[in-house]
């Protein structure tokens, strides 16, 4: 019959090309829906099997890799290059999707897993960090360690994608119809790119030149300074406290017209801001990183500690991946990779610790380029000739191949260019340099090896970025910390907040702070050392400058006070410091709103909300607990304080000038707290002049209103503030149902475990003891597998969550990991049959 | 058994099977052959669909009882395709189904017209 003919073939071409193609954003059907090749194989592949085999066969010879009962692959490996070539193995294993969009990410490809993602890529693009990598990687020459490394590494993964089973396909390649690409060595540079680009990529350039063309100069330096009003530095400077340093905070003044052009072409130039990077100064209170360690001297045992937790975005799975690689009589290291990198970043060896904080230095800086054609420049003109340009084309394809977009973008000898209403501008950056490529590598493959502390510094002594605050920690009883990376030395008084002359080479860095001007001290008298982001060195010590990124010192200041208090330290104390609940910015603003509605009180009653926000206030132990009341109702009340205070500096208007400007942070809003009649102060809006104590009152009223409002009344579940604000890890793609559960943690923003959203936190949390051998306690948020339907895809959560850590085994050999701790051992054989 | 039991149950392990090693291309070419090989008026394409149906239930069932968490899988799944995850099942068992009548159906066409076309074998 004709017409069941028609329906059938109709139906049958409709369905074979949704199988094969998709249907708008569907990826194709036949490939997802397959009962045993689709999606539904992700949670087959699931769990480790008890025993498996794999071949990579560059292997040298076999290697047997032992996962514990914690996910954790313990690699033992006959050299070197072979541990490094089961890691790629074993990464790609339980991370490869995660390899795969991280690189793509960098590589300005996203657009070929979902063409929405173009504007990204051409951002990444722009920044030259695919550049950056490619021209690293080929400077390696070819008997390079850190290229053969490299190569080892690759070879590992690509082995795991050779083999793979219909199983072992991650769920995101079958929600987006594609195969896992291959792994080049030069991915690895480009993952390296991206935390560059993520801890040294500083915005602050256009935050004080936007502020200096509203309100000048002396207002933009004050927003934006060169020194930290409360001193805390890591390099302790003799105090016993934190100094305050006497501030002038300057009226509004004319706005510098010269400051407005060279802000947007910065502003342009620097494009669209990154999440994860310490830009937004008054959305700052979530990011930070800590770490402290105890010298004998002060610890109960008598033995050397360390602290470290790294704060980033958190992501499901983690940027981190926790592995143990052991060579006999060669290497011997634990602790938490980067998925894409050999070696261990964070973690410690049989004889010494380290861990980081970022530093924060301002590293890159802006050129005012002169070029031969302003639409398409081929040349640029320096020290009074012509240059040619390297011009580099950039294609962007969708999944099918399809071409989306071309750009051009030309580079100078300093890094690429953006072109901003008909002017080019060129920015260097330490992360572009070519000398600091193979350092990245070498240095933290160096560190795995270290005996002791002066050995960690010697292997850290090329590193280059992102600058880092590198603690370290021994056997031997030594606690050492060093800002380590690579300072420019400008020219002129050095400050690195402008848009300099790019049409002479006198513009250009004079090279860079030797190792030993960096910010550094080794066993100090005070018997602890810490960092928290905070201004590296006093100002009274160093005066040069470094750069205006600093976090707020709350951190530096409580971390500081607790070590300060405890002359016994114990592990036990290193773990719950970093989850402290107390806040010393709660410490500084509290004291002073209340002081400040006592004395409007004391004159007439306050509005109801001021009361009630006053009452509790009193009453807050100003501590960030799960149950605590005060907590959820300061952070509505400093919200509204910081949009209040500086409605100077926010515009719905985007064509105003103001619009552009950052809101200033947390370290200027504490010193307006002592300014009661400051002009910043008054409220533009209003016709009256209003002083701090009746802004207080205002803000306090709305706090009281806005959590009501939010949470019901504080009496209410939803108040507390575990509830109020919980923690939830997004997954890498922020596909909702991958995401973890929102669970209540303690702690705050500005806290020891600072959080301003659902999702950052400390990405690692570990804790060392230093004696006859080194003790371990360790933790990150998720689990080891990226497979969302993996037992080891959030077993780690709750254990993060309530600051509890997790004891890390580190067995010398296969045969010293207990029975009963060992969940899945995989023999890796260098070619099927048999190894060579 | 009865022959047309035996029939069914051979589709449906045939579709399996082939789905494992073959992937989902498996439906519609073992369907669209079942169909062609239905002898001259017989109309049995819905038939060979409920089987890929059923195949590939099957097979989600068996990974189920093995312990697999499939389950799980519709319900994350679904929800990125705004589908509860029984619905979800349903659309996979339903993609089978259609993919298997189809073919089966053009099978059906193409082999009774071949057949008609051919010359009448005579007895001798």
């Amino acid at each position: 019959m004709p017409s069941r003919l028609i329906a059938a073939a109709l139906v049958a071409a409709a369905l074979l090309f949704v199988g094969a193609k998709g249907a708008g954003p569907a990826p194709p059907l036949g490939g997802l829906l397959d009962p045993w090749r689709g999606v539904w194989s992700a949670a087959r592949g699931a769990e480790l099997p008890p025993a498996s085999r794999g071949y990579v066969p560059s292997l040298g010879a076999d290697v047997t890799v032992q996962y514990d009962d914690r996910g954790v692959p313990h690699i033992f490996a006959p050299s070197v290059l072979d541990a490094y070539r089961a890691l790629g193995y074993v990464v790609a294993r339980d991370r490869l999707f995660e390899l795969e969009v991280q690189t793509r990410a960098v590589a300005g490809t996203l657009s070929e897993l979902n063409a929405a993602a173009l504007p990204l890529d051409r951002e990444a693009r722009r920044l030259g960090l695919a550049w950056s990598a490619e021209r690293k990687w080929a400077a390696l020459p070819a008997d390079s360690p850190v290229r053969v490394a490299l190569q080892a590494y690759a070879d590992g993964v690509n082995a795991f994608i050779g083999q793979m089973r219909p199983s072992d396909v991650p769920v995101e390649y079958h929600l987006l119809g594609r195969r896992p690409m291959r792994w080049e060595p030069v991915h690895t540079f480009y993952l390296l790119s991206r935390m560059q680009q993520t801890l040294a990529w500083d915005n602050d350039d256009v935050g004080f030149l936007s502020t200096a063309a509203v309100y000048g100069r002396d207002v933009a330096a004050w927003a934006f300074p060169r020194a930290t009003f409360l001193q805390e530095p890591i390099q302790p400077n003799g105090q016993r406290e934190a100094r305050r340093d006497p501030t002038v905070i300057p009226e509004p003044g004319p706005g510098d017209t010269s400051a407005a052009r060279l802000a947007s072409l910065a502003a342009a130039a620097i494009g669209p801001r990154f999440p994860g990077t310490l830009t937004e100064r008054g959305d700052e209170s979530g990011l930070g990183s800590n770490n402290w360690a105890v010298a004998p001297s002060r610890s109960a045992s008598g033995k050397a500690l360390l602290a470290g937790d790294p704060h980033l975005d958190l992501s499901l799975p983690s940027v981190w991946y926790e592995v143990h690689l052991v060579v006999p009589d060669t290497l011997d290291v634990a602790g938490v990779t980067f998925a894409g990198t050999p070696g261990v970043i964070i973690g410690f060896n049989r004889d010494a610790a380290w861990t980081y904080t970022n530093t924060g230095a301002d590293v890159v800086d802006f050129y005012a380029e002169s070029v031969d054609v302003a639409a398409a420049p081929t040349k640029y003109w320096l020290d009074g000739a012509w240059k040619p340009l390297e011009i580099r084309i950039e294609t962007f394809r969708d999944k099918q191949g399809t071409v989306l977009q071309v750009d051009t973008i030309p580079h100078t000898h300093r890094g690429p260019m953006t072109r901003v209403r008909g002017r080019w501008v060129s920015f260097r950056w330490t992360a572009h340099e070519t000398e600091f490529g193979a350092a990245s590598v070498q240095t933290f493959e160096a560190t795995n090896r270290v005996k002791n502390v002066d050995e960690y510094w010697a292997a850290m002594n090329p590193y280059g970025v992102p600058a880092q605050n590198m603690l370290s920690a021994d056997r031997s009883g030594n606690i050492a910390i060093r800002s380590t990376g690579k300072y420019p030395i400008r020219p002129g008084n050095g400050d690195g907040r402008l848009i300099f002359d790019g049409t002479t080479t006198k513009s250009d860095w004079l090279g860079y702070w030797s190792t030993s001007e960096y910010p550094q001290s080794k066993n100090p008298a005070q018997g602890y050392l810490a960092s928290a982001n905070q201004q590296p060195m006093d100002p009274k010590v160093e005066p040069r400058y470094m750069g205006t990124g600093w976090a707020p010192p709350w951190r530096a200041m409580r971390i500081n006070r607790l070590l300060r208090a405890d002359s016994a330290v114990t592990p036990d104390a290193m773990r719950k410091y970093q989850t402290d609940p107390g806040s010393e910015r709660a410490e500084w603003f509290v004291p002073r709103i209340l002081a400040a509605l006592d004395t409007v009180a004391a004159a007439g009653p306050l509005p109801a909300g001021a009361e009630k926000s006053r009452r509790l206030l009193r009453s807050w132990d100003r501590r960030y607990t799960i149950d605590s009341k005060g907590a959820t109702l300061f952070e509505q009340l400093m919200a509204g304080l910081g949009r209040t205070a500086w409605d100077e500096f926010i515009s719905s208007d985007t064509t105003s000038p103001k619009a552009a400007l950052e809101v200033p942070g947390q370290t200027q809003l504490a010193q307006l707290m002592d300014a009661p009649t400051s002009t910043w102060w008054d409220i533009g809006s209003t016709p009256a002049r209003e002083s701090r104590n009746e802004v207080l009152v205002q803000v306090a009223a709305a706090a009281w209103d806005s959590a009501t409002k939010k949470f019901g009344g504080p009496d209410d579940p939803r108040w507390a503030w575990g509830s109020a604000y919980p923690q939830q890890v997004p997954h890498l793609l922020r596909l909702a149902p991958f995401a973890s559960p929102k669970v209540a943690v303690t702690s705050g923003p500005h806290t020891l475990a600072p959080r301003n959203g659902l999702s950052n936190g400390a990405s690692w949390r570990m804790v060392a003891e230093l004696g006859d051998s080194v003790a371990v306690q360790a933790i990150y948020p998720g689990g080891q597998s990226g497979n969302p339907f993996s037992s080891r895809y959030l077993d780690r959560l709750q254990t993060w969550a309530s600051g509890q850590l997790q004891p890390v085994l580190m067995p010398r050999t296969p045969t010293a990991l207990p029975a009963d701790r060992i969940r899945s051992t995989l023999t890796l054989k260098g070619i099927a049959g048999g190894s060579r | 058994m009865g022959r047309q039991l035996r029939g069914v149950l051979t589709i449906i392990t045939v579709v399996a099977l082939a789905t494992v090693f073959g992937g989902w291309w498996a439906v519609p070419v073992v369907s669209f052959a079942a169909g062609f090989a239905t002898p001259r008026g017989v109309r049995q394409a819905a038939l060979i669909g409920i089987c890929a149906g059923s195949a590939w239930l099957s097979l989600l069932a068996l990974q189920t009882v093995s312990g697999i968490a499939i389950g799980d899988v519709a319900t994350k799944v679904g929800q990125l395709f705004s589908l509860p995850g029984p619905l979800f099942l349903l659309l996979v068992v339903l993609f089978a189904f259609g993919l298997g009548w189809s073919c089966a159906a053009l099978g059906e066409e193409l082999g009774a017209r071949l057949r008609k076309s051919a010359p009448t074998p005579v007895q001798g």
